[in-house]
Formats: C-alpha cells, sequence, structure tokens
C-alpha cells in the first residue's frame, strides 16, 4: 500500500456513531443561559478601563520618550555642610530677633534711655525702624538723644 | 607749563568737584531728611516741653497772654505727639502688610490691620478733642493718650510684632522640614544596605527634635489666634525658634554619620 492509498482511506475515517450521538446530545443538554445583564455591563467597564489605561499609558511613555516628563530617580545625597551651616545660621540670626522683641528694645538703638519706655511706650521713627527690620519691636526707637518718646511726652503733657 | 601739567590738573579739579558735590548732597539729603522729620512731627525734643515752663515764668508776659502762649504750646505738643503715635501704628500696617503670607494666618493678619485701624481712630478722636480743650483738657487728653497706649496699645503693637516674627519664621521651618525628609531618605536608603544602628539613632533623634519644634511653632500660631497677651505667645515663638536650632545640631551629626556611608 503506497502512501497516496494509505491518505484516500484516511478521508473515509468517521467518527463511532454511538460516540458522535452521545456528543451531540452532550452539547445540546448543556446550559444555554444567557449571561446576565448586570455582568455585561461590568464587562462593558472592564474593558473602557482597559482600553483608558492602555491610552494612558501610551501618552506617557510617548511625553517620556519626547522628554516632556522626567523621572528621576530619588536623590540620595548627604547635605552640602555650608548650606547645613547657613541654614542654621539664619535660624540662629531669628532667635536673636525674638530675643530683640523679648527685651523690648534693642540695646544699640536705644538713645537716651527711659525707663518708661519698658512699659510700652514708643517713640518717634520707630514705625521705619519696623519697617526696616521687619522684626523689631514697635516700640524700639531709633531716634536722636535729643528726642523724647511718645510715652515720655505724654508724661511731661499731662503733667 | 600749566600745559604740561593739563592731565593732573584735570584730574584733581574733577575730584574736587565731585568731592564737593558729594558733601552738598550729603547736606541736602540731611536737610530733606529733617525737613520731613519736621513735617511729619515727630522730633519732640526736651525744650519743646520746656518750653512751657519758660513761657510760665516768662516776667515780660501778663498772666493771660501766659496761659494763652502755654496752651498754644500744649496743643501743638500734643497734635505733634498724637501725629507721632499715628506714624507709628501706620509704619506697623506696612510692616503687617509685608509679612510673608503664611497659610491659614490671612484672617488673623486681617484682625490685627483692623486693630491698628482701632488705633488709628482713637488718636484721631483725641486729636479732635484738642480743638477745644483748654490747658487742663490737653492734660487729660495727654493722660488718656498715656493710659491708652500703656494698656491697649503696648498690647496690639506686641501682638502685630510677634505676629510678624512668627510668619518670617515659617519659611525657616518649611526648610527644616524639606531637610528633615531628604535627610530621612537618605537615611533609610543607607539604612538598609549598611544597618547602621547608629544613623537610625540620629535620624529618630532628629525627627523628634522637627516634631518637637513643630509642635511649639503650632503652639505659638494658637496663641496668636486665640489674642493672647504678647509675652506668652513671643516665648513660644522663641521656643520653637530653639528647638528648630537645636534640629540642626541632629541634622549636622546625622550629616557627618551619612558622609561616613556615602562616597564623596
Amino acid at each position: 500500500m503506497n502512501l497516496f492509498e494509505l491518505l484516500k482511506q484516511f478521508k473515509a475515517i468517521q467518527p463511532d456513531a454511538h460516540y458522535a450521538e452521545h456528543s451531540r446530545r452532550a452539547v445540546l443538554a448543556s446550559a444555554q443561559n444567557p449571561v446576565a445583564a448586570p455582568r455585561k455591563v461590568f464587562t462593558i467597564a472592564l474593558h473602557v478601563f482597559e482600553t483608558a489605561a492602555a491610552v494612558v499609558f501610551a501618552g506617557f511613555f510617548i511625553l517620556l520618550i519626547t522628554g516632556s516628563v522626567s523621572v528621576a530617580p530619588v536623590k540620595f545625597s548627604v547635605a552640602d555642610q555650608g548650606v547645613l551651616n547657613a541654614e542654621a545660621q539664619a535660624v540662629d540670626m531669628q532667635i536673636r530677633l525674638a530675643n530683640l522683641n523679648y527685651l523690648n528694645y534693642p540695646e544699640s538703638s536705644v538713645p537716651s534711655v527711659k525707663t518708661s519706655r519698658l512699659n510700652g511706650g514708643a517713640s518717634v521713627g520707630s514705625a521705619s525702624h519696623l519697617g526696616a527690620a521687619a522684626t523689631s519691636t514697635p516700640n524700639s526707637t531709633s531716634t536722636p538723644s535729643s528726642t523724647l518718646s511718645v510715652v515720655d511726652a505724654l508724661e511731661q503733657l499731662s503733667q | 607749563m600749566l600745559w604740561s601739567n593739563f592731565p593732573n590738573n584735570l584730574f584733581m579739579n574733577i575730584r574736587k568737584a565731585f568731592a564737593l558735590v558729594m558733601v552738598f548732597s550729603c547736606l541736602a539729603a540731611g536737610m530733606l531728611m529733617h525737613g520731613v522729620a519736621r513735617a511729619a512731627g515727630c522730633d519732640i525734643a526736651q525744650s519743646d516741653i520746656d518750653a512751657i515752663t519758660a513761657v510760665r515764668n516768662d516776667p515780660t508776659l501778663d498772666p493771660l497772654a501766659a496761659v494763652k502762649a502755654e496752651l498754644a504750646i500744649r496743643k501743638e505738643l500734643v497734635g505733634r505727639t498724637i501725629g507721632c503715635a499715628e506714624q507709628e501704628a501706620l509704619g506697623l500696617q506696612g510692616v503687617l502688610a509685608a509679612a510673608p503670607a503664611v497659610s491659614g494666618a490671612d484672617v488673623l493678619r486681617s484682625q490685627l490691620g483692623d486693630k491698628l485701624n482701632e488705633s488709628l481712630n482713637f488718636y484721631a478722636i483725641e486729636r479732635g478733642k484738642l480743638l477745644t480743650a483748654g490747658i487742663a483738657g490737653s492734660q487729660a487728653v495727654a493722660k488718656e493718650l498715656l493710659a491708652w497706649r500703656n494698656n491697649s496699645w503696648s498690647v496690639v503693637a506686641g501682638q502685630v510684632s510677634n505676629f510678624v516674627l512668627w510668619s518670617n519664621n515659617q519659611s525657616l521651618f518649611d526648610t527644616a522640614r524639606n531637610r528633615m525628609d531628604q535627610t530621612g531618605r537618605t537615611a533609610a536608603f543607607l539604612d538598609g544596605i549598611s544597618a547602621n544602628i547608629g544613623l537610625e539613632t540620629a535620624v529618630n533623634t532628629a525627627r523628634a527634635a522637627m516634631n518637637a519644634a513643630n509642635g511649639t511653632n503650632d503652639a505659638a500660631k494658637s496663641a496668636l489666634l486665640q489674642f493672647l497677651p504678647p509675652d506668652q505667645s513671643l516665648v513660644l515663638i522663641k521656643q520653637s525658634l530653639e528647638g528648630l536650632s537645636l534640629t540642626y545640631k541632629d541634622f549636622s551629626a546625622v550629616n557627618d554619620l551619612m558622609k561616613q556611608l556615602l562616597p564623596q
């Protein structure tokens, strides 16, 4: 028997009649329930989400490739000691300013000292002093020694 | 001879002219500033007050003329003093407006501005009283101003001053928090590869100090928002800054440890 004859016999192969009948019945007897509506909605939503995610990822990678977005790695580095010192000095400077507020008056700018100034007495020019320092007390003063504070003047004028 | 020294002479003359211009400029600026001060009425000298006694003791003046002269001097001086106080309030308004914006503190800034406006209104009322006041009246106005300044103004001015100080501090706190984040990330990375127990301890110390400083800073903000006496809020502000200073010492310690682990 040559090969062609053998192949022709293959064409005549048929399934077992009993098995074919059994299989057909099994297929016909299987459940024919339609997919529930909520499940359909969920499936559709899932597809929409998948599509949207794909679009977003594609867009992100396009931006990444074109250089519009840079994904830099988290920087692990030791702070420059000079910068750290400068930041610390700025804090210390602010502490000094707070101390000036606490004492009410910077000693360097106290003119002919009037004790009443420590009790809420402001003097001429203190506003401009505040404007320059932006942090010192409103009661501080930078007036020449010949001038009186507001409180000093009021004390004398009330008598 | 003259022509031979021409370049030098010219140079000397230019220098002299420049020096003269500088001298006159300084004089003019000084006079201008003095004039501004005079115009603003904010240069009350002891001699101005002494003029009252001088008028009283002036034998050339009859009693009525002496009273009139004293009243005129008193009114002028009290008015000028009110002008000084007004300038002070206006200056504080400018300082308040120029303070850095801080999230959540705008209402407080506005409220403090209102308090300064109330001060200006008070001064305007007192100035109005001067118009019809006699000597006793001008003395009464001075007394009222004095009492008000000691009781009310000192509080308002202190609160504004502290608010400005606190507002200026916030950028320092922001910088320190960023420093803490960066230090913490780097230390966590290094701790993972080296298991350096000392580094972890140092970072925890720095973080605790940072948290404490943040807490005091928040407490200072609360004190300002509640208009607590300026002394109380100022103490908290000072403590928060001192806490921040300690935090930076801890940062330095962490930094030193990390330098040993990271390639330079």
